[in-house]
């Protein structure tokens, strides 16, 4: 009889556990992961924690008329956000003396944000705006640049959106819209 | 046996239901339905009264977000035009060619609605006929910047004046010499890019000159990008659009010109560039953009102007033989 019983308790456990199983499966199915937003704080953090290993980045600044390429060793990031974030940095410290390229100066990057597309947001300070004085052509060769340095570096994003200070605004100079996704512009 | 097995099933009855039930009572139907009339489309969300009162909608220059206050099964139309994307009680509508968007709320029955306003192109405005050679034309000329964006500043000069100076004294003689010019800007403001864009089409110009600064000290002239015309919407938005693709061996001709009338008179190096400008890709008429010479190195007195006004305008004449 006691046999029985406990028998009958352990079956109910194993139900239960199986239905709870069942019911946790079904949840998270109906409730997917939130996008991942990776803070300031996390990309500092993984910085950090092995600062003795180096990595290459490419980085594509505009010189003159054109784009020119520059490898550069950096400290080695193993998310992909912390890694955009420093190619992102580099970029925005300029080339030389900042004589033949027109980059707006002191850019900081606030932001870093994958949505579900895996594109990947980009929010910058009003400085991309309010220091940037070129023609055409330098306002080209920045997002241009912007563009080439983060898809030569990064795995797993499909195209990259610019904002700034947290809002989407429709240019940087008053030459090409900066309210569409860059693959539009360059490609 | 019997019992032990009664057992196992009321039990697993038991915790099925229990899991199961509040699934059910969490999702609410929102049906979506869609309209269009000239250049607006409207979007409608049909839901309870709770769904829509509490729903938060925020707009932007490419999406629509809207925040249920719980999840819900979306019933939508096979053909809606524009593609979306819905995770938890969020629904998101991915925009494009928008030219204004709002959303309001109504009852009876409870709805949400969206107002989107077009861009003319995407909804199928057909291109106007290449008009005959004739003898008063329709200019428009665009001064770059305004308002709260200077462009290019070199002391107290400022690319957003000298613009509209230079754009100013060529209407001015365009219009002595019987020609029809108008300005995109004739005061200091600012115009948003889509919005010279527009203001451009409605005049139907029969050409199109952009006037900007340069940071080099040469002139520089803008064509729009000859590249194939993309069938894939987003690409539209800076590939070349079927109204400037028609033109563009016309915009080549008269940057060609300008380039010949800028070095006879300047002696300067000039010039010409492809870029996928949007000012220029969305114009429906020859278009080009002019870049003269540094404001660094350069004084742009009125002999100046004139002298980069008298080389537009022989720039154009030269067009029409």
């Amino acid at each position: 009889m006691i046999n029985k019983r406990v028998r009958i308790v352990m079956t109910i456990t194993v139900c239960l556990f199986l239905a709870a199983a069942a019911s946790s499966y079904l949840f998270f199915q109906r409730y997917p992961k939130p996008v991942s937003v990776t803070t300031d704080s996390e990309i500092h953090e993984e910085v950090s924690a092995e600062p003795e290993d180096l990595m290459t980045v490419q980085i594509f600044y505009p010189i003159y008329t054109r784009l020119h390429m520059v490898e550069k060793r950096l400290p080695k990031r193993k998310k992909q956000l912390a890694l955009a974030e420093a190619v992102l940095d580099e970029f925005f410290k300029g080339f030389g003396d900042g004589k033949i390229s027109h980059l707006p100066r002191n850019v900081a990057v606030l932001g870093l944000y994958r949505d579900v597309y895996n594109i990947l947001y980009i929010d910058l300070s009003d400085e991309l705006r309010s220091n940037f004085q070129g023609d055409a052509l330098s306002e080209y060769l920045l997002l241009k640049g912007i563009y080439e340095s983060l898809i030569s570096n990064l795995q797993g994003f499909t195209d990259f959106k610019i904002l700034v200070e947290g809002k989407e605004i429709e240019t940087i100079g008053g030459h090409f819209y900066l309210k569409y996704t860059l693959r539009n512009l360059i490609s | 046996m019997y019992s032990e097995m009664r057992a196992l099933i009321i039990a697993t009855v038991i915790v099925l239901l229990s899991s199961t039930v509040p699934s059910a009572r969490e999702n609410t139907d929102v049906t979506m339905r869609f309209s269009t009339d000239q250049d607006i489309i409207r979007i409608v969300l049909e839901s309870d009264d709770r769904f829509i009162s509490d729903a938060s909608t925020i707009i932007t220059h490419s999406s629509i977000k809207i925040e249920f206050p719980d999840r819900f099964i979306l019933n939508r139309p096979d053909d809606f035009a524009f593609e979306i994307f819905k995770l938890g009680r969020l629904l998101t509508i991915y925009i494009d060619n928008v030219k204004d968007a709002r959303a309001f709320k109504l009852f009876s029955p409870p709805r949400l609605v969206i107002d989107l306003q077009m861009d003319e192109e995407i909804v199928g405005i057909p291109l106007r006929p290449i008009p005959e050679e004739q003898e008063v034309r329709s200019i428009v000329i665009n001064p770059g910047h305004g308002g709260y964006d200077f462009g290019i500043a070199s002391g107290n000069v400022r690319e957003k004046d000298v613009n509209l100076t230079i754009a100013k004294g060529l209407a001015a003689e365009l219009l002595e010499k019987g020609e029809k010019a108008s300005l995109v800007r004739d005061a200091d403001q600012f115009i948003p890019l889509h919005n010279r864009v527009l203001n451009t089409k409605k005049e139907s110009p029969d050409l199109f000159i952009s006037i900007h600064s340069s940071l080099s000290d040469m002139f520089v002239i803008y064509l729009g990008t000859s590249d194939k015309l993309s069938s894939e919407i987003p690409d539209k938005l800076y590939a070349l659009r079927g109204s400037q693709s028609r033109h563009i061996m016309n915009s080549r001709k008269l940057a060609e010109n300008m380039q010949k009338a800028f070095k006879e008179t300047f002696k300067k190096n000039v010039v010409i560039r492809e870029l996928p400008l949007p000012v220029l890709n969305s114009i429906d008429a020859p278009a080009v953009m002019i870049e003269y010479p540094t404001l660094k190195l350069n004084t742009y007195d009125k002999h100046m102007i004139g002298e980069v006004n008298q080389s537009i305008i022989w720039a154009i004449e030269e067009y029409d033989q």
